[in-house]
């Protein structure tokens, strides 16, 4: 069994009603998961323009303000069989014409469910990257990996690093079919490497705690308040 | 630049004044001392920049503020010990500001203290009213908020009321008596009998303080309820009176015009409060919930209403949810299953306006005459544009 990340990426917000009817469906959908034992881990992010993104130019940290394009709306972590069994588990998530969902491999990590249940509030920090080839990514990627490993720190909570983009695969609705393709190549954009949660007080203490790390030479870091759903 | 520090201040206030408050013991002091932080920001930051953590940078100041009044009030050396303990800002764990934002939270609304009270101190502790604008809010004199406000302070210092954190134990019930304060808070911005003042100021601090709330105890499931149902509500305070400041009832609001946001707010905190198993605040989201994601008026799931109301009563009993229920009755089975479940309730309501201004709209349903039951709303009414609202449809039957 293998571990990966289900992203939820939402094109358009639907009306209200659409958007009751959506949230019913995927709590559904994620207790059928929990019941086959599928189910690792799941949160919902709160809106992107909420959201920061820390990156540094040389000595200086850049800090902006969402809302951000495609932002990342809610994950599941899930084991599978294999990637296809995990499309097919993707498959069935609820979603809208619009919304593009990512199947990720889970390269290693961590996962605590009940990260909302102790008290301040919970950020996601989202490890953004682009890299010109897979070895850069790797390399780019092993380096967040020891930074973020020196710095971890009692507001810890667990993190996950994900396989190179292109070992996973892109779900699109397009006039009611579902497109499977394949998984997003990092020269065209910033992509996902990785996700980890800390416990903090304050948005700017998320937004301190990040300027702190070296490794965001090439990246950046998203932060995103965690949803309590 | 002002704008974005008022609302920075704002939203760090709790969290500041907590902290001096557990290292002083005495609200006078950690108010002052924060106002004079204040100052110190307001100064400094437009020239000197706003600092990467601002809490941090006002926690020391005011800390500093604080240190300097005990030395002045030769103090300094029976409080040796909290000085220390303030000396020097450190990053402390989310545990340990949580507490003290519970603590003080707890303390503001101490039962021993009387909601009127309780309310005045909340909001003037932790939201940073002033007394005038809290007498504003309230309908009552500076002087008579003012002396509320230090009748309160008194009985802290005087009956040394708990400063910990109730236990397990006690929690639920003290808990309840925070989210009655709240949820008062709401009401009175949202209902307000006169004035529109400071009616979006006080729904808007009454969200944030629940929203602190479920950061706060995120595994009570009634602080959920309580959230979503004052955010679903709050999503339809737009439309609830037009232009003109005329009523407009839900049947004719504008659903378009609802704020998406809120709702998104209010629908996720419902799905945790029902998670958790919540009780009548998260029964009350659920109504709240059917209305405001009914596409239509004529959409609306009168039977899902029914039934939280049927829930709700079985829960807590009370005349004006059976009224509220009756409604309900009325959308799913007609006017006379309406009006027969309105039958028990004059009695117990025969002083509340509603029950008459329902009864009429029962009775005109029905083709009887509502005549004297709008006479005997409008000798009840005190809200100005309910009062026009039931003088029109007075006007409308015919003679």
């Amino acid at each position: 069994m293998t571990e990966y990340l289900i992203a939820l990426i939402e094109g358009v917000t639907p009306a209200a009603d659409e958007q009751a009817r959506l949230m019913d469906a995927r709590a559904a959908w994620t207790a059928q998961l929990e019941k086959e034992g599928a189910l690792r881990d799941t949160e919902r992010l709160r809106d992107s323009h909420e959201g920061r993104r820390v990156h540094r130019v040389g000595n200086t940290v850049h800090v902006e303000q969402g809302p951000f394009t495609e932002p990342l709306a809610s994950y599941w972590a899930v084991s599978a069989e294999d990637l296809e069994a995990a499309v097919a588990l993707a498959k069935r998530l609820p979603v809208l014409p619009g919304d593009t969902v990512e199947v990720r491999p889970i390269m290693k990590g961590s996962h605590d469910p009940k990260k909302t249940d102790k008290t301040g509030k919970v950020f996601a920090f989202e490890v953004l990257g682009n890299a010109p080839n897979e070895e850069a990514w790797i390399r780019l990627m092993n380096r967040i990996d020891a930074e973020t490993d020196n710095h971890a720190t009692r507001d810890f909570i667990s993190g996950l690093r994900l396989e190179a983009p292109r070992t996973g695969r892109r779900l699109v609705t397009q006039q009611g079919r579902t497109v499977v393709l394949d998984g997003p190549f990092p020269e065209s954009k910033e992509v996902i490497g990785g996700l980890f949660f800390m416990r903090l007080p304050s948005l700017e203490d998320a937004v301190a705690w990040v300027s702190t790390l070296a490794y965001v030479g090439i990246g950046a870091t998203e932060i995103r308040e965690v949803w309590r759903s | 630049m002002e704008a974005e520090l008022t609302e920075l201040l704002r939203r760090e206030r709790g969290r500041v004044v907590a902290g001096l408050y557990r290292a002083c013991g005495n609200l006078d002091a950690a108010e002052e001392a924060f106002q004079q932080a204040l100052l110190s920001a307001v100064s400094r930051w437009p020239s000197d920049g706003v600092p990467a953590n601002p809490a941090a940078w006002v926690t020391t100041v005011a800390h500093n503020h604080l240190k300097q009044a005990w030395r002045q009030q030769g103090v300094a050396e029976a409080k040796a010990g909290v000085l220390a303990e303030v000396e020097v800002f450190e990053p402390r764990a989310v545990e340990a500001v949580a507490d003290d934002q519970l603590r003080l939270v707890f303390t503001c609304c101490h039962p021993a203290l009387g909601q009127e009270a309780q309310v005045a101190l909340t909001l003037k502790v932790i939201a940073g009213f002033s007394v005038d604008e809290l007498s504003r809010a309230f309908l009552c004199s500076e002087a008579t908020m003012a002396q509320r406000l230090v009748r309160a302070k008194r009985s802290i210092e005087t009956q040394r009321l708990e400063l910990a954190v109730p236990g397990r134990r006690d929690l639920s019930e003290r808990l309840a008596a925070v989210l009655a304060v709240v949820y008062l808070v709401f009401n009175e911005g949202y209902l307000g009998h006169e004035g529109a003042l400071m009616r979006v100021e006080l729904q808007r601090e009454a969200l944030r303080l629940a929203r602190l709330l479920t950061e706060l105890l995120p595994t009570e499931p009634e602080v959920f309820g309580l959230y979503a149902l004052m955010a679903l509500t709050a999503a339809r305070a737009s439309t609830r009176v037009d232009a003109r400041g005329a009523v407009v009832l839900l049947a004719d609001q504008p659903r378009s015009g609802w704020d998406r946001t809120a709702i998104v707010e209010g629908l996720v905190a419902l799905q945790r409060a029902r998670r958790l198993g919540g009780g009548t605040y998260t029964l009350q989201a659920e109504i709240a919930a059917c209305h405001t994601t009914a596409p239509t008026w004529q959409a609306t799931p009168w039977d899902r209403i029914l039934a939280a109301y049927d829930a709700l009563l079985a829960h807590a009993p009370s005349p004006v949810v059976a009224l509220n229920r009756a409604v309900a009755v009325m959308m799913t089975a007609g006017p006379e299953a309406g009006l027969a479940a309105l039958a028990a309730l004059e009695a117990p309501l025969s002083r509340y306006h509603l029950f008459f201004a329902t009864r009429a709209d029962f009775l005109r349903r029905a083709g009887k005459s509502p005549r004297h039951d709008y006479q005997a709303a409008l000798a009840l009414v005190t809200n100005q544009s309910e009062r026009a609202l039931l003088e029109q449809r007075l006007a409308e039957l015919r003679p």
